[in-house]
């Protein structure tokens, strides 16, 4: 007689909590497609501001010196009002022409300042280049690019507009492109997550907690609220996220809207994606961490909620898939059978199905995204870029387990260029 | 006046025919086998054995004893079997002794010292010959391999019982005189022993009636047997009239799964519905190294679980100590064997064709001939399997050509039966099938049914929100130009 094995409590839990997981998505697709509505609706009627604040953009550059002139030259081709837009880029501690091609752009562009860090002082992280550039800053309001950034013209305005429109933000962020998404099929992968990601986690919990991420680019701060809460955090490394949830923490909240658009470049080879995305989700990790312990110390229950989605995120769900995997290979391989039944496969099915045509909404938002070849992508995403999301994790978990018994400090990876 | 010897004579007849009944129901017949091998010589298939188990047809007891053991008056013994498998010198006490007996029957080789012993004048002693096509029995005739060696040996004057023909003449090899009969060859892997055991009701002064019947099983009904099909052959055994009888494989293993009846709630459903109308539900087991004991009372659990009760047992070989094991849990016991027995308190049904072949139409041909040549034995039972997988219009043939045979379809309903096990009691009363039983019904573990409402609920779900997506596509494939533009040149 048969009777139910470890493999099937083992299956039972992994499904419960992936499904949990999936059955969020769906409503975060539905309040995304929302939001999307929401905001086809609302028009900007000019590039006229009631007023113009004076905005500081900090573009940390890090050995850029391939994507940093034209970085620049986008950023003062804004239209923004020149005597109100200082753009500060801090040159930290590079080593190869960054120097050279800033200081030719300085004496083009009278608002630019560089400002250069030396080892000591530099070399430390994003953050702290930020710190740095934050002190030199004279603008109310703080705007962060990366270094390989092409921020659109009305970016910068249109992050002002909707800081200036309601005081209770304390940060507004816009959406971010691939700028080289057609140079591999990674890039392209990359062009889909970076979407999805926006339109269904963003723009969603945007609709429905009034919640945002702050994703390291294309952002604008009050630069009194970052003064107060003590700039960006040097020992993370995903300052990003680890100052989102400071800003919760000091009763602001974040806006995630569209019209305020860059383009960026990402990794073109596996192996920068890895490290890139490893360093994420250590950070990540490091941080849902630093904010479990002092949970109930958060004020906003939407940020709770928000860092518990995360944990979930990072150390349930991919731990269900693991199991669930792993009981499907050993399945194949004759060496588990599940005495629990249903119709499993029609659900797995199902759940693809479910997957592409979330993923495909998504695109479906932007005009020239929604084509058959980027359909034909998401179906094999599914079995080969996802997949790898859990090799990131696990390493990440196991870089975060290894730093913890030897006590070694986390170290910033910059991630490297490919092109111009 | 008349009247009252009439009715004295009644009287006294009817308590003579009571008595004789009882004493003939209550006193086996001693059945005393004398063997000088066990197979005959180059041959490897036991002629003691399968004898031994088939004299059971009978209401007799027996004992065997190697020729040269006999130390002992066989008059003790109502009857005599001498199997004389080699030609050997039988010494006179033997003949002596086996001249005693009071019913002796002969088989093959040295019946020649015998007859000369007590005194047959005229015998003719042949030997061992070959060359006959078949055996001539009552009227039928049934087929013989020509190389079968048929030992012949006969007295002048003897009453013949059956031939056998070689194209031009008919040779006496069953006969009888006095209180000896003959038998030139006995055989299990030939027709010999139809005559053999048919004979063998008139010796033993056993008339049973003339009853043929075949028990036609549907066979292999396992997990992965589909419902669909399995209804539709009992639907076609109904409409045909033929008494449903599924032996039923609870548990298999299959590419290295094991698979479970209570997995395919289809299947139960069709198996309970034929027990319902009367089906006999008959539990099977496939050939292998376990435990027989626990086997059974393993795969009877499984079946009381999901509500299904069998009266009888299939037994997948011809090996006797499975059927003694057996015959403690199952009154009604099928095996591999040639004719219908009684041992160790459970009727054996035999399993005598061979298996059929839906793939092969020879094998059926084969099949429908031995049938035919099974009619020679009075009380003839028939064992058919068909396999759940073959095609049912197969099943229609099969019927209609055993039915045209002069066979009846056996009903195990109809039989007494008894189950017992620690758990389970199934038995027939009052014409009626009684199952006591102290099995849990299968029921499904909190969590497998709390799975089960989770998966059933998340399809539809997924159903609904897949469709709602889809739409939301079309929707924005139909209004590409409210999407977001590429945006401002870089």
């Amino acid at each position: 007689m048969k009777s139910l094995t470890f493999w099937d409590y083992a299956f039972v839990i992994s499904m419960a909590i992936v499904w949990f997981i999936l059955l969020y998505h769906i409503f975060l697709t539905i309040f995304g497609y929302r939001y999307f509505l929401k905001t086809q609706n609302s028009t900007l009627d000019s590039d006229e501001l009631p007023y113009y604040p004076k905005v500081t953009v900090l573009v940390p550059a890090h050995n850029e010196e391939r994507v940093i002139g034209n970085t620049v030259d986008a950023i003062m081709r804004s239209i923004y009002p020149k005597e109100k837009l200082e753009v500060i880029v801090i040159n930290d501690s590079s080593t190869d022409r960054t120097g050279e091609v800033l200081r030719e752009r300085a004496k083009r562009y009278s608002n630019l300042k560089v400002l250069e860090i030396k080892p000591l002082l530099g070399a430390k992280g994003k953050a702290n280049a930020l710190n740095q550039g934050l002190k030199l800053s004279s603008g109310d309001f703080i705007v962060v690019y990366d270094a390989d950034n092409t921020p659109e013209r009305r970016a910068i305005l249109n992050l002002v507009r909707f800081i200036l429109d309601d005081p209770n933000l304390g940060a507004v962020v816009g959406k971010f492109r691939t700028r080289n998404k057609d140079r591999s099929i990674l890039t392209r992968f990359i062009n889909i997550e970076t979407l999805s990601f926006q339109w269904l986690v963003q723009a969603s919990r945007n609709y429905l907690w009034g919640l945002a991420t702050i994703p390291g680019t294309n952002f604008i701060i009050r630069k009194e609220l970052l003064e107060k809460i003590g700039g960006w955090e040097t020992s993370s490394l995903t300052e990003d996220t680890e100052l989102t949830i400071r800003i919760y923490k000091s009763g602001y909240r974040i806006l995630w809207m569209p019209y305020a658009v860059t383009w960026e470049q990402e990794p073109e080879k596996l192996g920068i994606w890895f490290k890139q995305r490893t360093r994420w989700a250590r950070g990540n990790l490091a941080v849902i961490f630093t904010y479990l312990k002092n949970f109930f110390s958060l004020r906003d229950k939407k940020i709770m909620l928000d860092i518990l989605y995360f944990a979930y995120i990072y150390l349930l769900a991919f731990s269900g898939i693991v199991v669930s995997d792993t009981i499907f290979i050993l399945g194949l391989l004759g060496l588990v059978k599940l005495q629990i039944g249903g119709p499993l496969i029609l659900i797995w099915f199902l759940a693809y199905a479910l997957y592409i045509t979330e993923t495909y909404i998504s695109l479906g938002f932007e005009r020239g995204e929604g084509n058959l070849e980027n359909f034909l992508l998401i179906c094999l995403m599914y079995f080969t870029y996802c997949q790898l999301w859990l090799i990131v994790v696990i390493r990440a978990i196991y870089f975060s387990i290894r730093e913890r018994i030897t006590g070694k400090a986390l170290r910033w990876y910059k991630t490297e260029r490919s092109v111009s | 006046m008349w009247d009252k010897y009439l009715a004295i004579g009644l009287i006294i007849f009817i308590l003579t025919g009571i008595t004789n009944g009882l004493s003939h129901s209550k006193e086996k017949k001693d059945v005393l086998i004398i063997y000088e091998a066990k197979t005959r010589l180059g041959e490897s298939f036991s002629i003691l054995e399968p004898l031994e188990i088939y004299l059971h047809h009978f209401d007799v007891s027996i004992k065997s004893i190697y020729v040269e053991d006999l130390n002992f008056p066989v008059s003790n013994y109502d009857y005599v079997i001498y199997i004389g498998l080699q030609e050997r010198k039988l010494t006179k006490d033997i003949l002596e002794n086996l001249s005693k007996a009071k019913n002796l029957i002969w088989i093959e080789a040295n019946v020649g010292q015998y007859a000369e012993y007590i005194g047959w004048s005229n015998f003719k002693n042949y030997g061992y010959k070959t060359g006959y096509v078949s055996i001539i029995y009552k009227k039928e005739s049934v087929s013989i391999n020509l190389d079968i060696p048929i030992y012949v040996a006969y007295p002048k004057d003897r009453k013949d019982l059956s031939f056998l023909y070689d194209y031009t003449q008919k040779v006496p090899w069953v006969w009888t005189k006095g209180n000896l009969w003959y038998f030139g060859r006995l055989d299990f892997e030939d027709n010999s022993f139809l005559v053999f055991f048919d004979i063998l009701h008139d010796i033993f002064k056993e008339n049973h009636t003339e009853d043929r019947r075949i028990l036609l099983l549907l066979d292999e009904i396992n997990p992965l047997t589909s419902a669909e099909k399995l209804r539709e052959l009992i639907q076609s055994q109904c409409c045909e009239e033929v008494p449903i009888s599924l032996v039923i494989y609870p548990e298999i293993t299959h590419s290295r799964d094991t698979y479970y009846i209570e997995d395919n709630r289809k299947l139960i459903d069709v198996i309970k519905l034929a027990d319902e109308n009367d089906g006999a539900i008959i539990l099977g087991i496939p050939p292998n190294k376990e435990d027989i004991n626990e086997k059974i009372n393993r795969d009877l659990i499984a079946l009381a679980r999901v509500g299904i009760f069998p009266i009888a047992f299939s037994l997948p070989y011809p090996n006797m100590e499975g059927y003694d094991k057996a015959s403690r849990y199952f009154e009604i016991i099928l095996y591999r064997g040639l004719i219908g027995t009684k041992m160790s308190n459970a009727i054996g049904y035999p399993i005598n064709m061979d298996d059929y072949n839906p793939n092969n139409p020879t094998d059926y041909n084969l099949l429908v001939r031995r049938a035919k040549e099974f009619r020679i034995l009075r009380d003839a039972i028939l064992g058919i399997t068909f396999p759940s997988y073959a095609p049912t219009e197969n099943l229609r043939r099969l019927i209609n050509d055993i039915r045209a045979l002069g066979y009846d379809f056996l009903n195990l309903r109809g039989k007494d039966f008894y189950v017992e096990t620690s758990h389970i009691k199934v038995m027939k009363v009052d014409g009626k099938k009684v199952v006591i039983s102290n099995v849990p019904p299968l029921e499904k573990t909190f969590l497998q049914r709390i799975f089960e409402v989770f998966v059933n609920y998340l399809r539809l779900i997924l159903i609904i929100i897949v469709s709602l997506f889809t739409i939301i596509i079309f929707y924005l494939i139909k209004n590409k130009r409210k999407l977001y533009e590429m945006g401002e040149k870089k």
